[in-house]
């Protein structure tokens, strides 16, 4: 894999998850935050994922499922931790 | 033959955790399949803990060590921060914020307005409290004074309240009782400032209730028997919430190793992606967990 070729799509990558901890450290407190977060950071994963191997030229259902699978996984984690 | 059928079945065992150089697999626990049997898990934890908040109510719960004196020692303090005065603690507030607790648990609800419509403001005047202001702050699921007061200075609104030169007293109530299903501890913080302002609590009339409260203070928290009795629902969805990610993590990095050291040049997502988005996600429920809610 070139790192260097994709360098932009990694340092956003890297910058939303940060801004979306940043934020969440203060919001938790709210259980609208938190459900907010539960959905945007799969589906923004999922997203990237899709964009991101398409222009790699890559993209194919295995891979697709892959990243479905991960970021469902993650979703489940984050809504029912926010509902507990 | 013997031989050969053991090393198939050493070889099988082994892509269960590291890639498989001829089908340019990962390892078979983090194939998509996995990641839906590992979903199941939390699914499963989710409707367990919900039947048992139904079955059993007061089993599953929130522990804390929150006190009143330490809730109004750390309000002061960010007063006094704020240049603005401190709080004086007034019984009659703490009293109406004891039976707007009691209420949220007899009615199994938490917010300012009950659902019959009940205002917070009835439970001050009920005490005998005749207020010129009042506001209101909840809190529930905090583990410690500090963090409550923390997340309503976070909030804009709450912040408002508490920094506001509008109040002269507050009261709080910590107060223990199952909501929702769970055994949960409630913070309510009433401020106030009463209409004859000569009325405002004195000094030694403050040191004097926060000496009755003294012996109250460690039953207002959770109790010991309450915290020895409950199952904690915070660590127990964090130890099986971090023991699946922490898995999947080793065999992500255990992944990215032999893939380089054997030179197995797979067809698959970026195994550092999910690394990152999974340490986040680990982060995250570590957050949830850490701060209760306010309201």
């Amino acid at each position: 894999m070139n790192y260097r070729k994709h360098i932009f799509e990694y340092i956003f990558i890297g910058v939303y998850f940060a801004f979306l901890i940043y934020f969440f450290q203060y919001l938790s407190f709210s259980p609208y935050s938190a459900y907010i977060f539960s959905a945007s950071l799969p589906a923004f994963y999922l997203l990237w994922s899709l964009l991101h191997h398409y222009f790699e030229e890559r993209l194919n259902l295995n891979i697709f499922l892959e990243y479905l699978s991960i970021s469902l996984f993650i979703f489940i984690i984050l809504t029912t931790a926010s509902n507990l | 033959m013997k031989d050969l059928a053991h090393f198939k079945e050493k070889s099988l065992m082994k892509h269960h955790f590291v890639p498989n150089k001829d089908t340019k697999k990962r390892a078979r626990l983090l194939h998509h399949k996995f990641f839906y049997l590992y979903s199941s898990v939390f699914v499963v934890l989710f409707l367990l803990i919900n039947v048992s908040k139904s079955v059993k109510p007061g089993v599953l719960g929130y522990s804390s060590e929150i006190t009143v004196r330490q809730l109004l020692d750390d309000t002061n303090k960010e007063r006094d921060r704020s240049g603005k005065k401190p709080l004086a603690i007034n019984e009659k507030l703490s009293k109406a914020a004891k039976l707007k607790a009691d209420y949220m648990f007899a009615k199994n609800f938490w917010a300012h307005t009950a659902p019959d419509g009940t205002q917070p403001w009835e439970f001050v005047l009920q005490e005998g409290y005749d207020y010129a202001y009042a506001g209101e702050n909840l809190a529930r699921n905090f583990y410690y004074s500090q963090e409550v007061v923390d997340a309503w200075m976070n909030s804009p609104s709450h912040k408002e309240n508490l920094l506001s030169e509008n109040y002269d007293e507050v009261g709080f109530a910590v107060e223990n009782g199952v909501l929702d299903g769970y055994e949960t501890t409630l913070v309510v913080q009433f401020f106030g400032r009463p209409k004859n302002t000569a009325a405002i609590t004195t000094k030694s009339d403050q040191e004097r209730y926060l000496n009755s409260l003294n012996e109250k203070v460690s039953t207002m928290g959770v109790s010991t028997k309450t915290t020895s009795s409950v199952i904690d629902v915070p660590s127990l969805f964090r130890y099986v919430a971090f023991t699946i990610l922490g898995f999947v993590l080793a065999l992500f990095i255990l992944d990215i190793y032999y893939s380089r050291t054997r030179g197995v040049d797979k067809f698959t997502g970026h195994t550092s992606a999910h690394i990152m988005v999974l340490l986040v996600t680990m982060f995250s429920v570590y957050i949830i967990f850490k701060n209760g809610h306010i309201l």
